[in-house]
């Protein structure tokens, strides 16, 4: 039976009645008066039977908790010292914790603290198990070099949580200028392993994608915090790949490609968005498809990096940004006709 | 502001206000850290194409700040990420790039008006800024 959290808070309250010693012999009418006045709701008595046989004998569980009922007093006890605390995880539940943590080793590659260590180390340590290569190394992901800036991860990390502003030197690399900025830190966001925070600028007055790997020296800053609309940047996010907006208003623009047929059943397999709809399927294995997205860089370099496979055929604006980045990377003149 | 209050603090100028450079291949003066045991000036310098390679760098170890009302003079006494004269380090290429600070005796956190030069006797390869502006009442204090 799986653990559902309404089950789980029951089975709390009626291990921790058992255990206590100030109520002798609680009956029936005792758990399920108690119940009901920690959880908030009526509880059934057949409900309260269920959970007791569920505590003693159900394997999915795996309490198999002592609970004996005495016809003497009417009352429920444990007939040996046990508590549901104390219960270890079973080789199932084991498994899927260290496969868990497998996992976060694996991203871990791109960002190891000392914090994640040591928490993973206790854990391993309360289930008895030892890191090495033989209980995980399973799971592997994607692993970038490490990037410039990611030490400052944890510090920004904290400003976010604690609402503190940054001070940070930033370099563009465009401009090949240096900057001093105050940032008002929203969100760590990350991209194709690199990482960006994305903060209200001070100096630019306005909110600001910023790679870590441009960035200096951050320092928290005891000033007021100036706090992004999260839920309206939480939108943002659900209609945006990539990090790197190509127009400050944000706003979503239907985009219609045309897929390739030997792309076609990759595309239909692997959307770019959720938003994808296909608008037409072509008896020679061409599909029309649309995504509605906030236009992005990282958008049109997932387009250019599929030019044999499919075509942007609207809105004009964003097939002329496209067809301008290729120019730029071709010498025309040298194209035979 | 009272220096006392504040003296076990760390206060951060994010933008501080320069009044002239040298040259405009000078390092940007971005930021100014005060504490009571020390000045930090944060600098930022990408290599000029003029120079092959980018060209070399790195700091007066003469340098000092001079407060221009009372000529008192704050000496350099520890630098980060740059070479202090005569040594010096070579770049690469000429997009390279330099985040780097110096460390100055501490001044009192008052408002006045510095230069910053590296040696008394300038020669044209020397980064020298005058007029930066050191107002406490525009300080952050950093956490």
């Amino acid at each position: 039976m799986p653990l559902n959290k309404d089950a789980s808070a029951r089975y709390k309250i009626i291990d921790s009645i058992l255990n206590n010693r100030r109520i002798k012999h609680p009956t029936m009418f005792d758990l399920q008066r108690i119940l009901q006045e920690q959880i908030g709701k009526e509880i059934s008595t057949s409900t309260i039977q269920k959970d007791i046989k569920a505590m003693k004998e159900d394997a999915g569980i795996g309490f198999y908790a002592p609970i004996k009922y005495s016809r003497a007093t009417q009352s429920y006890y444990y007939s040996a010292t046990f508590t549901i605390n104390n219960v270890p995880l079973n080789q199932e539940e084991k498994e899927a914790l260290l496969s868990a943590i497998d996992l976060l080793h694996s991203y871990s590659g791109l960002r190891m603290t000392q914090e994640y260590n040591n928490a993973t180390v206790k854990i391993l340590n309360t289930l008895n198990e030892q890191i090495s290569s033989d209980n995980y190394g399973y799971i592997i992901t994607e692993q970038t070099p490490p990037q410039n800036g990611i030490e400052y991860f944890d510090l920004i990390h904290n400003a976010i949580k604690e609402r503190n502003p940054i001070s940070i030197v930033h370099y563009n690399y465009q401009k090949r200028k240096f900057s001093s900025l105050v940032l008002h830190p929203a969100y760590l966001k990350e991209f194709q392993g690199f990482w960006y925070v994305i903060a209200y600028s001070e100096q630019h007055e306005e909110v600001r994608t910023f790679g870590l790997d441009r960035i200096y020296a951050p320092y928290q800053l005891k000033r007021k915090y100036i706090p992004l609309d999260r839920s309206k940047w939480n939108q943002y996010f659900k209609n945006m790949i990539g990090v790197l907006p190509i127009k400050e208003d944000m706003k979503t623009v239907k985009i219609q490609f045309s897929v390739f047929p030997q792309y076609s059943d990759y595309i239909l397999s692997h959307p770019i968005h959720h938003s994808q709809k296909v608008l037409k399927k072509e008896d020679d294995g061409y599909i029309l498809c649309q995504v509605e997205l906030i236009p992005t860089l990282e958008l049109v370099n997932y387009f250019l990096s599929r030019l044999s496979l499919m075509k942007v055929i609207k809105p004009e604006p964003f097939v002329q940004l496209i067809a301008d980045r290729i120019y730029k990377s071709i010498d025309v003149r040298k194209i035979k006709k | 502001m009272s220096g006392k209050s504040k003296n076990n603090k760390v206060l951060l100028l994010p933008n501080p206000f320069v009044r002239q450079v040298n040259a405009d291949s000078n390092p940007s003066l971005l930021r100014i850290i005060w504490t009571s045991d020390y000045l930090q000036i944060d600098f930022g310098y990408p290599t000029r194409s003029i120079y092959i390679k980018g060209g070399w760098v790195n700091f007066g170890a003469n340098a000092y700040l001079e407060d221009i009302k009372n000529g008192k003079k704050y000496q350099l006494i520890d630098a980060d990420n740059i070479v202090l004269s005569p040594d010096k380090v070579e770049f690469d290429y000429n997009k390279a790039r330099l985040f780097f600070s110096i460390k100055f005796e501490p001044i009192p956190l008052s408002d006045a008006v510095y230069n910053l030069f590296e040696s008394d006797g300038r020669t044209k390869n020397d980064f020298f800024y005058t007029g930066i502006h050191f107002e406490p009442k525009h300080l952050v204090e950093v956490i």
